[in-house]
């Protein structure tokens, strides 16, 4: 129970740092849904939001994306960013 | 860069390699074994007024830059300006060809900026920042990527190996610290491009051709009008703190090129998203492309209407 309401905070966090960071305007960190997607539909960020991205994850949470494959699972949705993130963090 | 996730959709514009066919490229390739450069470049002459004579298509594809360039040039002047203008270009595929041919001795590139590229790139290499070099579609980048080989650091090359499929073999043959990265792969390459710079090497873009499913465009005052440009080189200066170095490529005479520093573009870090706050760094650049078309006025080779926003 404990570790779904920490997993939970994290996702909360990771949505309040992406839209703040990024400056996503008229958008509510609460509003974002977990499986949605990140780029193309869902946030529609860009492939230049990923570059953001990247240094926010390792500024904020202390994990490194290192390579393309990597990526390409991780910056699927907000729940499998923060799984990943969950699972990287020292 | 792409707009969204996944690849990229083709590049709306006409690449100079559509200018050759199949079986012209051959018979070019045919006289550069047999002759060396200087032959393939008399066939040149002859071919590009022909072409130039019956192709509507060429002459429009060109005339976008032209008409600004040339403003008050009409009716004849306009038709040797672009002769002149392919005719350049067609020297530089020749020359480019040689090299994949007989190696790179086909070419004599330098730099005279060596020292200035070699502290600005030491000195970030300390810091894990690597370098951009922001490069154009002018002159001949065969021949930068040639002059460049002295860098102590790797270079990554951005470009879209299924487009650009005979260059990304031309690297790959002739160069060993030229790595390519595919802008046409998910998100544009650009995690590619960050991990390069945070190991300290260096990566080198172009700055001057937006392509088609590209959101990340941003308009700027280019040679008497609005044109569209990237500016992701400029976001991705921002994000990791490293500076840009803006190099031209020129064709001076014969085989020789030269490649030199133009200026060095810092962007301040933290920047975010917004395209606005970039706008001085994409304007120091083009004031840079600006003066390259003037003094090299047949040497930039964008064959399509980027003024068309």
């Amino acid at each position: 129970m404990g570790s779904v309401i920490e997993f939970d905070g994290l996702k909360e966090q990771l949505k309040k740092v992406i839209v703040e960071e990024l400056n996503l305007e008229d958008i509510d960190p609460g509003e974002i849904d977990d499986n949605a997607p990140l780029f193309g539909e869902g946030l529609e960020l860009d492939s230049l939001d990923a570059v953001e991205l990247v240094v926010q994850l390792q500024t904020h949470f202390g994990v490194e994306i290192t390579s393309m494959e990597q990526a390409k699972p991780v910056f699927q949705s907000i729940e499998t960013l923060a799984r990943f993130i969950q699972e990287n963090q020292g | 860069m792409t707009d969204e996730n996944g690849t990229q959709s083709m590049e709306n514009k006409e690449t100079p390699r559509q200018f050759g066919t199949g079986l012209g490229i051959k018979i070019f390739y045919g006289f550069i074994r047999a002759g060396g450069q200087k032959p393939a470049y008399a066939l040149l002459y002859v071919v590009v007024f022909y072409y130039l004579l019956f192709s509507p298509r060429a002459r429009e594809s060109a005339s976008h830059y032209i008409s600004r360039r040339f403003p008050d040039a009409g009716g004849f002047r306009v038709f040797i300006h672009t002769y002149r203008l392919i005719v350049s270009l067609g020297r530089g595929l020749i020359d480019s060809a040689a090299v994949s041919i007989k190696g790179t001795s086909a070419m004599n590139a330098t730099c005279p900026d060596k020292e200035a590229l070699h502290g600005l790139i030491n000195h970030n290499k300390g810091d894990n920042k690597g370098v951009i070099l922001l490069m154009s579609h002018a002159g001949c980048w065969q021949a930068a990527m040639s002059a460049l080989d002295f860098l102590p650091i790797p270079l990554n090359m951005v470009m879209q190996i299924y487009q650009d499929h005979d260059n990304y073999h031309l690297l790959k043959h002739k160069a060993s610290n030229i790595k390519v990265i595919d802008s046409s792969g998910y998100l544009g390459g650009t995690i590619d491009i960050m991990k390069a710079l945070a190991r300290g090497e260096g990566v080198s873009v172009m700055g001057d051709r937006l392509f088609e499913a590209d959101k990340n465009g941003l308009d700027a005052q280019f040679l008497g009008a609005e044109a569209r440009f990237p500016y992701s080189a400029f976001r991705i200066a921002s994000a990791t703190g490293a500076p840009i170095l803006v190099l031209f490529a020129s064709k001076l005479g014969g085989v020789d090129y030269r490649v030199e520093l133009s200026k060095v573009i810092r962007v301040p870090q933290g920047l975010g998203r917004k395209k606005a706050a970039y706008q001085p760094y994409l304007d120091d650049y083009i004031a840079s492309l600006e003066q390259y078309c003037e003094k090299f006025p047949y040497q930039f080779f964008n064959f399509y209407n980027m003024w068309k926003l």
